[in-house]
């Protein structure tokens, strides 16, 4: 890939000397600084990079993990559309919340064994009980993995919208499977070699900028010489 | 069909929404169809998205594409659309419709079965026209079933539940009716009597014959007086256009028309059988006949004249006998009797009787007047003589619009015209009528007035004559006096204030008129507060007209005692609760109005002695001190509506005696909790009526420190100009801007201000500040410029500190700042920068852009920057559609331009565009070769 397509940057460990950036991972720290104006987010992606690199530091694959999972957890934030604001925080922890749910719910008094409810098992729910069911089940906090790495992904996108399931389902995966390498690094839960942390850095760098740091054109320009070559044929 | 390998690379660039729709909005081969459905692709329609209250109805690229192979491939495109799971988002089922009205209508068909199960959640969207062209184009190659199943689709669309607008659905049931093939109209016939059947059926209070069609439907054929309100009433005009169109002159149809409406069970449906059997002429006419002779429902009586009068006069004569004497027989005068005798009371009249007799006859014989028989006729002019012509007798009722309001026994010009004594002598005398749309003592007064106002002079000279009239008329004299001195007319006050005096000993005596009528005035009270309203009037105005120094005594006899009113009452107050505020209800009330008098009195005085020696002081008015301290007494005057006018007049008051406020500052704002109504009634009206004036501030710090530690940062964002948070931070700002309220005051109201305000409340006084700023033809000297940088300075560095959260709307308002080019620009456009970095936003936006604009030369590699914050914050999309052009003239003049920095920017800039969807800018790049 070449830089303009942001595949990030094809290059082993030890080819540069990482103390300044160049090529696409200086476009991505531009990027990162411009989005978060404090330098936390530009500066938790340069740790990562130079830990990675700097093999005299103990632990540094953990270190560099920890780092990237850091990152990956907070860039959602710096998309266009979340702002900087921080991610709501629940008011009371989930177990209140669940014990006053328990406790609306009782307060109903509805009798299970009622024959009188419909051969489904249907029962009529109050409205304010159905929202506050509602409004707890649609808390970050307990959505899914994949429900949370798909909110992820399309707060970083430009547009603010999903990607079709096809397109969303690898790019899902391959995201998940990058979180868990770095995590997993991070906690020493596995063996983790230069090479494959290199392989997942360069995957979400490669996500970031064309998210962050969009090519559009350039990349419709390459999509129209396949689809004229393509419909010619 | 297009190789794999080529698939799979272009599949491999879309790696954003912006190049999946760009991707599949560029194709144009059917080609590629069979290759994407291999790579899963036609499977997941985009679901419709809500977050919160809020609801998306996404488009979807791949049914777009659908859409635009269909005419190529249309098999191919029907197969896989009939294999995409079911959706119930209406854009997407609308793609589906224009791709079968591009199909051979044996093809559409196979999505008849599928339209059926259709249930759109937001079926506003899908335009009920669109459906109707469908089933039309499926009847166009006889695919009569499948249209007709289309057709029941769009009639199944309940309105009432997020239907489609019923505009769209009337045009297409016109559109059904008007283009439908001969060979279908039958059954769309039948299918639109089923709907309107089962319309009918969950009407509440309907109840099969009786529909009450001839209320919500007086007449079947268009006409004014049909209300059209609803679904029900678009489907019988389709019924009735489409039987027009079947019996076109076919009497055999015609037949078979009326036969299958009058089978069904509603009224509506015999009228509507009715109207074709009129509509049919000639050819209907044994069915007219034999319509006409039957039973006769007063519920079909509009349909049943209307072919009556058509009808009658080719009738042979012992026919027409039969219909007279169905008419006759139907009078039933004794049944008539007995209820008019419930209701009166007692056996009517003779005359009575006779009236009913003559109404009706007369309604029911006027269309057919005209071919009575001589023994009929003769009777029938008979009837007319007593109760004269019948308006519109095809309707039972007949509704049209009117005037209702107060009117006058007397015409302006008749009053004119009359000398006072008489006119006087005529509101003595005049009795008004009783009943509805009847003169009124209201309207005479507002004629009184008229004339008052036109020459106050000639009823000013003899006011005293209208002592024992109607408070309705005497307030209306004093009105029209009030309103002649606002258009500068002068008249003699002697004999007004003798009125006025009078007026006073009658509410003292308690001798109020009693009347329940709510065309007159229900007492005196009314009367009173007009008096202080002249009064104030008087004192103001400066001309002629003002009240003669000489008459201070009588003057302030009859304010004082107004001062003393009982109106307005604590207990209305806690009645009325926060519903309207303490300043309405103090230039509402007699009181109210008599103490804000009170004020323009004092300086009627003062502007008559202002060039004395002496300094001015209350103890030249020791009168006015007495009542405005005796009316600080909580246990005297209780109300918050009197106690919002020592705020409202609060600078006022500081001018004319500072020592007397600053000795009475403590009461007129009461610490203690109890007295805390009061205390926000006189600061409300001060802060929300009252300039910001120097001396006044610091006479009132203490005050202004009060309502600071009020606010709280997660205060609501205020909604209303009236918000008295809103007006403190604009008089704040305005103390700031002149030097009264630096930052490193001791008593550091602007900093707590900021500390404590919400980020909207801070950003509303940097509004308040930037619109001043631009404000036109205002001088804003150097010193004033660098306080308020400095100002600026430490709100930016406070926000960058405070790692940007809580800020947002506060930095956006330094758009203004920027806009206004009172600055250095340099420094604006880096402050701008720094703005933006943090709140992604600058308001008023539209002028911050075109600033931009005009920056763009000097600063590209900043403007291109703050211009890309901009677009980025603008997640909704709305603005950048109104910047579109703006956006094009800076990127482009950038493009053009040296600077590579900004260059660079300016690119970013136009792909981000293109992320967001807007593939419009490419040209930006492509001119450029950027």
């Amino acid at each position: 890939m070449t830089e303009s397509t942001h595949s990030g940057p094809a290059a082993d460990a030890t080819s540069w000397v990482p103390n300044k950036p160049t090529g696409a991972r200086a476009s991505l720290m531009d990027v990162l600084g411009r989005r978060d104006p404090t330098g936390q987010l530009a500066r938790t992606y340069w740790a990562a990079v130079l830990l990675l690199a700097g093999d005299r530091v103990p632990d540094h694959l953990c270190l560099a993990g920890h780092a990237m999972r850091e990152l990956m957890d907070i860039v959602p934030r710096y998309g266009d559309f979340l702002m900087t604001g921080r991610r709501p925080r629940r008011a009371q922890n989930i177990i209140a919340q669940a014990q006053e749910l328990r406790q609306q719910w009782n307060a109903l008094n509805i009798n299970r064994g009622d024959k009188s409810t419909s051969d489904a098992g249907e029962i009529t729910l109050p409205l304010k009980f159905h929202r506050a069911l509602r409004r707890f089940f649609a808390d970050p906090e307990l959505q899914t993995k994949n429900e949370r790495t798909d909110r992820d992904l399309m707060l970083l996108d430009p547009s603010g919208q999903p990607l079709p399931e096809q397109l969303q389902a690898d790019m899902r995966n391959r995201w998940r499977a990058a979180y868990d390498f770095f995590s997993g690094t991070s906690h020493h839960h596995r063996p983790a070699t230069i090479q494959e942390f290199e392989v997942h850095l360069t995957w979400i760098e490669g996500v970031l900028l064309d998210r962050l740091k969009p090519r559009t054109f350039e990349n419709q320009a390459v999509l129209d010489s396949i689809i004229d070559e393509a419909e010619k044929s | 069909m297009i190789e794999e390998a080529k698939v799979t690379t272009a599949l491999s660039l879309l790696r954003t929404r912006a190049d999946y729709e760009y991707f599949f909005g560029r194709l144009n081969s059917p080609d590629w169809i069979e290759p994407l459905r291999k790579k899963q692709y036609f499977r997941h329609p985009e679901p419709i998205q809500r977050t919160g209250d809020l609801i998306r109805v996404p488009t979807w690229p791949e049914s777009q594409y659908l859409t635009r192979m269909a005419p190529r491939a249309p098999s191919l495109v029907m197969d896989v659309i009939l294999a995409i799971p079911d959706t119930t988002n209406p854009r997407i089922l609308e793609d589906y419709i224009t791709a079968a009205l591009a199909m051979p209508p044996q093809v559409s068909a196979q999505l008849a079965p599928r339209v059926r199960r259709w249930a759109p959640e937001a079926q506003g969207l899908l335009f009920p026209e669109r459906l109707a062209d469908l089933a039309l184009h499926l009847a166009s190659g006889g695919e009569d079933d499948a249209a007709i199943v289309v057709v029941q689709k769009l009639l199944s669309f309940d309105s009432e539940n997020g239907g489609g607008a019923e505009w769209d659905f009337t045009e297409a049931l016109k559109r059904l009716v008007e283009k439908c093939p001969r060979s279908l109209q039958m059954t769309l016939h039948r299918v639109l009597c089923d709907a309107l059947g089962g319309v009918l059926r969950r009407e509440p209070g309907s109840k099969p014959p009786v529909d009450h069609s001839y209320i919500w439907r007086p007449a079947i054929e268009d006409h004014q007086q049909n209300l059209m309100s609803g679904r029900r009433d678009y489907l019988v005009s389709a019924i009735r256009d489409l039987s027009e169109r079947l019996i076109a002159n076919d009497a055999v149809v015609l037949g078979e028309v009326v036969g299958h409406l009058e089978s069904r069970r509603w009224e509506v449906f015999r009228r509507l059988a009715l109207h074709a059997i009129r509509v049919a002429g000639p050819s209907g006419e044994a069915l007219a006949k034999e319509r006409l002779l039957g039973d006769r429902n007063a519920r079909l009586h509009h349909e049943y004249v209307l072919l009556l009068s058509q009808w009658f006069p080719r009738m042979t004569e012992s026919e027409r006998e039969a219909i007279l004497s169905e008419i006759r027989d139907a009078l039933r005068i004794e049944e008539w009797r007995e209820r008019a005798t419930q209701h009166l009371g007692h056996l009517p009249t003779q005359e009575e009787e006779q009236r009913r007799v003559a109404t009706y006859y007369v309604q029911r014989l006027t269309p057919i007047a005209e071919f009575l028989p001589t023994a009929w006729k003769t009777q029938f002019d008979e009837w007319l003589a007593i109760v004269g012509p019948a308006e519109h007798p095809e309707f039972l009722s007949y509704h049209r619009a009117m005037w209702v309001g107060p009117t006058s026994p007397l015409t302006d010009e008749e009053v004119r015209r009359m000398e006072v004594t008489a006119l006087i002598n005529y509101l003595r005398t005049w009795d008004p009528p009783i009943g509805h749309q009847r003169p009124t003592p209201d309207g005479l007064g507002l004629v009184l007035s008229a004339d008052v106002q036109r020459d106050p002079v000639r009823f000013a000279a003899v006011a005293t004559s209208f002592q024992g009239l109607h408070p309705t008329y005497v307030r209306s004299l004093l009105s029209g006096l009030e309103q002649a001195l606002k258009q500068g007319r002068a008249f003699p006050w002697r004999e007004v204030f003798a009125l006025c005096e009078w007026v006073l000993e009658q509410a003292d005596s308690g001798d109020t008129p009693n009347t329940n009528d709510v065309d007159m005035d229900p007492s005196w009270a009314w009367t009173r507060t007009e008096i202080a309203r002249l009064l104030a009037e008087g004192f103001e105005t400066t001309g002629d007209g003002a009240v003669p120094f000489d008459l201070r005594e009588t003057a302030w006899r009859i304010l004082a005692g107004l001062t003393d009113d009982t109106d307005p009452k604590l207990e209305d107050e806690e009645r009325e609760g926060s519903a309207r505020d303490a300043v309405t209800t103090s230039i509402n009330s007699t009181r109210g109005v008599a103490m804000n008098t009170l004020i323009r009195y004092v300086i009627w005085v003062w502007r008559q002695k202002k060039d004395d020696a002496t300094p001015w002081t209350f103890d030249r008015v020791p009168e006015v001190r007495e009542v405005l301290d005796r009316h600080l007494d909580p246990a005297i005057e209780p109300t918050m509506a009197i106690r919002s006018i020592y705020g409202f007049w609060l600078p006022n008051l500081v001018a004319l005696d500072r020592s007397w406020v600053e000795s009475r500052l403590n009461r007129i704002f009461p610490e203690d909790p109890a007295g805390a109504r009061l205390r926000d009634a006189a600061w409300d009206a001060y802060i929300g009526f009252s300039h910001p004036f120097n001396d006044v501030f610091e006479l009132l710090r203490g005050e202004y420190r009060a309502a600071v530690m009020t606010l709280s940062p997660t205060d609501p964002q205020s909604t209303s100009l009236g918000d008295r948070r809103l007006h403190l931070a604009q008089h704040l700002m305005s103390f700031y801007w002149r030097g009264k309220a630096p930052i490193e005051d001791p008593d550091g109201l602007v900093p707590l201000f900021f500390y404590r305000g919400s980020d909207a409340l801070r950003g509303e006084a940097l509004d308040f500040i930037g619109r001043s700023l631009r404000e036109e033809g205002v001088e804003v000297p150097k010193e004033v410029l660098d306080r308020l940088q400095v100002l600026w300075e430490w709100r930016i560095g406070t926000a960058e500190a405070h790692s940007a959260t809580g800020f947002r709307e506060e930095l956006s308002s330094f758009g203004g700042w920027y806009a206004s080019g009172r600055f250095d620009p340099a420094w604006a456009i880096a402050q701008l920068l720094r703005a933006v970095r943090i709140s992604r936003k600058a308001e008023p936006d539209h002028w911050v852009i075109e600033r931009l604009q005009s920056d763009c030369k000097a600063f590209p590699a900043l403007v291109v920057e703050c211009l890309a914050l901009l677009i980025e914050g603008d997640t909704d999309g709305w603005r950048v559609m109104s910047w579109r052009e703006e956006i094009r003239d800076i990127v482009g003049s950038v493009l053009k331009g040296n600077s590579e920095a900004a260059h660079a920017a300016a690119v970013d800039v136009v792909h981000r565009l293109g992320a967001r969807g807007y593939f419009d800018f490419r040209d930006l790049l492509e001119k450029r070769g950027a």
